[in-house]
């Protein structure tokens, strides 16, 4: 690979790597001009949506240049962002060896704020307040935090195997109106309405929402659209598995 | 203590959650906390001078962007990172879940309500945050432009 080649597989491996951890298109539009006036590209045409990228430029020495990136799941991971867009900001501060880029880039793809313990707990916090923050007692605060658990366990072994955003949801809100309204069975005092609620706020597409009234300002409607449209079928998945489980436990119990 | 001091704390706890979450390092989750409760906050006060829940999801979320957006420049990092946790306790989880009530229990009258409602939250926050936003990239894209070229 040539000099030009792995300029412009870094500029696209940096805008990939914000796409794909949660950054709003017109961030990774902006990162992406920016970086390629850096390398001194000139004439920078990037178009990005949520699954694509496609840069056009034209190198020092005139020839034209096309590359594009598929980006195909969206995991949020704001450090990563966070981290990608001060590296970027000291490469437009001059910083343009690319072996130092290379060795910031792997130790941004490593880097992990929280141990996957960490991230329990961030569930059972996340959750166990929301319930209380709906209204309910301490009770069943308590009993959202071992449901918040569970859903991160089958989250993560369900990842493995699976891409599909849509399906996880329809899994997992089944699985927490399930125990749910075992536990309401169990316990006549739990309010098993505010349990769901609580832990339900763990699987609304809150990112994919914020993301896109933010692109649809900036005027990437296409992308405002699409994250929109991907946050409707992610709340109307959390509603299938709702009512599936429902439809059969309301019968039962 | 009372239940607004109740909801208030525990949407900053909970946004502390959600900000970890979303993998946002420790150093920048007092931002986070802040944020949500001050959108819980705003979303009380303007409810109770207004009267209108729509009013109060649309104030909450116009100040939760000023205050993501001046926290970004001061602190150099992307507005998302601190918006997203901010915003999460506005976000109508539990509209959304009556919705889904009434539709299972075939009670027409719960299921419109909350729909209706669930609507108008989305719509607010949309607005709210709108309003701010469009000023800022007034600003900030003829500056950017300047400096790109």
């Amino acid at each position: 690979m040539n000099e030009t080649d792995s300029k412009i597989a870094c500029i696209l491996d940096i805008g990939q790597m914000l796409l794909s951890n949660g950054a709003d298109v017109n961030r990774v539009e902006d990162t992406t001009m920016r970086l390629s006036s850096a390398f001194d590209f000139r004439d920078c045409q990037v178009h990005a949506i949520n699954s694509s990228i496609i840069l056009t430029l034209t190198a020092p020495d005139e020839t034209i240049i096309t590359r594009a990136r598929r980006i195909t799941r969206i995991d949020t991971d704001l450090d990563k962002v966070d981290a990608l867009n001060d590296l970027s900001r000291k490469i437009c501060a001059g910083m343009n060896d690319m072996k130092s880029i290379s060795v910031e880039m792997d130790r941004i793809r490593r880097a992990a704020p929280y141990s996957p313990f960490m991230m329990y707990f961030a569930y059972a916090v996340a959750a166990g307040f929301f319930t209380l923050f709906f209204g309910g007692t301490w009770m069943d605060m308590l009993c959202s935090v071992p449901i918040a658990l569970l859903l991160r366990f089958v989250k993560v072994e369900l990842s493995h195997f699976n891409d599909n955003k849509m399906v996880d949801n329809i899994i997992l809100s089944a699985i927490l109106t399930f125990c749910a309204l075992v536990g309401q069975h169990l316990f006549p005092l739990l309010h098993s309405d505010l349990v769901i609620i609580g832990d339900i706020m763990l699987l609304i597409p809150g990112l994919a929402f914020c993301n896109s009234i933010h692109d649809m300002v900036m005027g990437d409607t296409i992308s405002g659209v699409l994250s929109m449209f991907d946050a409707v079928l992610r709340a109307l998945s959390i509603a299938i598995g709702y009512v599936a489980v429902w439809a059969v436990m309301g019968r039962l119990l | 203590m009372r239940p607004e001091l109740i909801q208030i704390l525990s949407a900053g706890v909970a946004g502390i959650g959600f900000a970890m979450i979303f993998h946002i390092r420790p150093r920048h989750l007092p931002a986070a906390f802040l944020g949500s409760a001050l959108s819980w906050v705003l979303y009380l006060l303007t409810k109770q001078v207004w009267n209108s829940n729509a009013i109060g999801m649309m104030f909450a979320a116009l100040g939760v962007t000023v205050y993501s957006e001046v926290c970004a420049r001061i602190l150099r990092m992307p507005v998302s990172v601190i918006y997203t946790p901010s915003v999460i306790p506005l976000i109508p989880g539990g509209h959304l879940y009556y919705c889904m009530r009434g539709f299972v229990t075939d009670s027409h009258a719960e299921f419109v309500k909350y729909g209706s409602m669930l609507l108008e939250d989305t719509l607010s926050i949309v607005l709210g945050t709108m309003v701010v936003l469009t000023f800022v990239s007034a600003i900030t894209q003829k500056r950017n432009r300047k400096n790109i070229r």
